[in-house]
């Protein structure tokens, strides 16, 4: 679903934000993809998603390459960013009809999308009040459900869980799990190395712009814990 | 159903919808967020609206009266042909100021820029939309200056069948030029400032710089050496207007009713528009990962929104804390801020140079107490009454300007 190969981005005049990364996401996988502060997580989400190019390498989308086949790309992809700011003089009704405008769906789809997923997150009662007003955390879940609304082939979220309370989280985990059985991929960046353990069949650690390791959880981590792996990883580079 | 009444309350729509006026009709209601916000809001808010609103049609009502009484007068002097030109000069002034300060960042570096770029959109659709949305800004200046003039010029002159034909189409082309222009300078400006560490500070220095160098430039272009007769101004003035602001010159000779220096006009606006879409295609990624960047000693790097202060800047920024009382912190935490956007800054310097003309009008108004000395500095024959007075002011405004231009 998600090829990344040999993916470099340089800004100008510095060392690479990431270099000569590569990975596989298949569908049905929920891929995780740790890294400490800088390590070029955002940097790679920012070049799927396509918001930033880069100087070599290639991502392909669904068999497609974002290079070539952007709009396609991003019409199957949702990003749901770390700090979500929806337009905040929208109501919540308002932004997820321009999403779905925007995504061309089905207007009786949308519907029924919208209804299911502001029920589950509790914001179905809040839609007709302006982003302004939302919490960070109702801001969160008006994007996951932006994000799902549409029907994505690939789900990429940078650390989706930051600021999502425990029934929000565990609703959201849930919607992840049930987005793979369906054939979907997951690829999210965290710093919550628990749920990323629970969650994840395959991983990747990025350290210092370079792929560390990859693969599937109990193939990177093996006997100890993700926790435990990510801090040795650390401390070998200091 | 209860679906359908739901699909009833949320507006949900059912047919296709251009991906271009969706953008455009975001971005629109995102200059209007405050509006909405206090109609959302409590009676108080609502209130201040109002006021608010009171406050800026009494503005626009004084600035639109100011501009008409401009025309009247130029017209009554005898400036007919000047006054439109001049009136487009002003205006693209001010769109220009306007997108070099604004336009860096509205059309490079928008805040929403990673959402946007994540959506089915090509870079057509997101940069046109952007464009859209600046040029309807700077619409407003075209309607705050460049109408007024129109509409009492027209009434006083009743000018030609070809004025009423092109007169629509040069309205919409005004904000074209100057975008292009201001465009321009903005990306330059962007990519000086981007060098230096405090790239605000740089962009409103840098800024400032070319809008008083275009205007020393322009105060180069030729000299008035007799202020004294007014029938000569109005040579002076055109000619003025053709070094300063050439595209006014030709819509000035086209509305009067000269076809080929209008479609020349028409040309080259449509062509500066056409560079500017087709620049921005090209490069409105690079502009934003550069303007978004940061220079360090280790070379750039990119701002994220969370971004981890190192060690040593961490204790440097204690230092700091340590050395300072809270006053004072308070006081230099304003001051960055201050200088951090250049709105600020740029709307210091006008109400500045706002109350200095304003003064400056107030004195040379005080003569009109005495209307036979003003008239006979001004060489006027037939400023014997006190109903003239009004005229005679804007005779002398008119005066100032010219001196002040040559």
């Amino acid at each position: 679903m998600l090829r990344i190969e040999n993916l470099t981005k340089s800004y100008k005049k510095g060392k690479p934000a990431v270099k000569g990364l590569s990975l596989h996401v298949e569908a049905g996988d929920i891929y995780g993809f740790i890294g400490h502060n800088g390590a070029g997580k955002t940097t790679t989400i920012r070049a799927v998603i396509g918001a930033l190019d880069f100087e070599e390498g290639d991502i392909f989308i669904d068999g497609h390459s974002i290079k070539d086949d952007p709009i396609y790309c991003k019409s199957v992809t949702a990003y749901i960013p770390d700090t979500p700011e929806p337009y905040e003089f929208l109501t919540g009704a308002q932004y997820l009809a321009f999403i779905g405008d925007i995504f061309g769906v089905d207007p009786v789809k949308r519907e029924e999308l919208v209804e299911e997923y502001t029920r589950r997150f509790e914001i179905d009662n809040v839609l007709d009040n302006l982003i302004s007003s939302y919490s960070h955390g109702m801001k969160q879940k008006l994007v996951v459900t932006s994000a799902l609304i549409h029907s994505p082939k690939l789900l990429v979220l940078d650390e989706p869980f930051v600021g999502l309370d425990p029934k929000a989280s565990h609703n959201l985990k849930q919607i992840m799990r049930e987005k793979c059985e369906e054939g979907c991929a997951v690829f999210f960046s965290t710093h919550v190395l628990d749920v990323a353990e629970k969650l994840c069949n395959k991983i990747a650690v990025i350290k210092n712009g370079e792929l560390h390791a990859s693969g599937r959880m109990e193939d990177v981590i093996g006997s100890i814990s993700l926790e435990e792996y990510f801090l040795e990883v650390i401390e070998d580079g200091e | 159903m209860a679906s359908n009444s739901l699909a009833a309350k949320r507006g949900v729509k059912n047919k296709t919808k251009n991906k271009v006026l969706l953008l455009v009709k975001i971005r629109i209601a995102g200059i209007f967020a405050g509006v909405k916000k206090s109609l959302k809001g409590e009676r108080r808010d609502k209130i201040k609206l109002i006021a608010f609103s009171l406050l800026m049609l009494y503005s626009f009502g004084v600035m639109i009266y100011t501009i008409g009484s401009f025309t009247k007068a130029f017209v009554e002097v005898g400036f007919a042909d000047v006054v439109l030109p001049m009136m487009a000069t002003s205006g693209a002034m001010l769109m220009l100021i306007s997108t070099v300060f604004r336009g860096g960042n509205s059309l490079f570096a928008p805040k929403d820029y990673d959402f946007v770029s994540s959506l089915p959109l090509s870079d057509s659709e997101i940069v046109i939309s952007r464009l859209i949305t600046q040029y309807i800004y700077e619409f407003f200046f075209v309607i705050i200056v460049f109408l007024p003039a129109v509409s009492v010029y027209a009434y006083l002159v009743s000018p030609p069948l070809i004025f009423w034909i092109l007169i629509i189409p040069t309205i919409l082309l005004l904000p074209c030029i100057p975008a292009f222009i201001g465009s321009l300078a903005a990306v330059i400006i962007t990519f000086i400032a981007s060098r230096f560490r405090h790239k605000n500070l740089g962009t409103i220095i840098i800024g400032l710089l070319f809008v008083f160098g275009a205007m020393y430039f322009s105060s180069m272009m030729g000299t008035y050496a007799n202020s004294e007769k007014i029938a000569e101004m109005g040579e002076f003035l055109s000619a003025k207007l053709k070094y300063v602001y050439f595209p006014a010159h030709l819509l000035g000779r086209g509305l009067t009713g000269e076809i080929l220096p209008w479609l020349a006009y028409f040309a080259i606006s449509v062509v500066c528009v056409a560079i500017l879409i087709f620049f921005l295609n090209k490069n409105h990624r690079k502009m934003y990962a550069y303007i978004t960047s940061i220079k360090t000693k280790a070379g750039r790097r990119p701002v994220s929104k969370r971004t981890t202060a190192s060690l040593s800047s961490a204790k440097t920024a204690a230092a700091n804390v340590r050395r300072t009382s809270p006053t004072m912190a308070l006081y230099k935490k304003e001051f960055r801020r201050y200088f951090s956007c250049p709105t600020y800054v740029l709307n210091t310097i006008h109400r500045a140079d706002n109350g200095f003309t304003n003064r400056r009008g107030r004195i040379l108004c005080s003569y009109g107490k005495d209307i036979r000395r003003l008239g006979s500095l001004l060489r006027l024959d037939d400023c014997q009454d006190t109903a003239d007075s009004v005229r005679v002011c804007y005779y002398a405004f008119i005066n100032d300007i010219v001196v002040n231009l040559s």
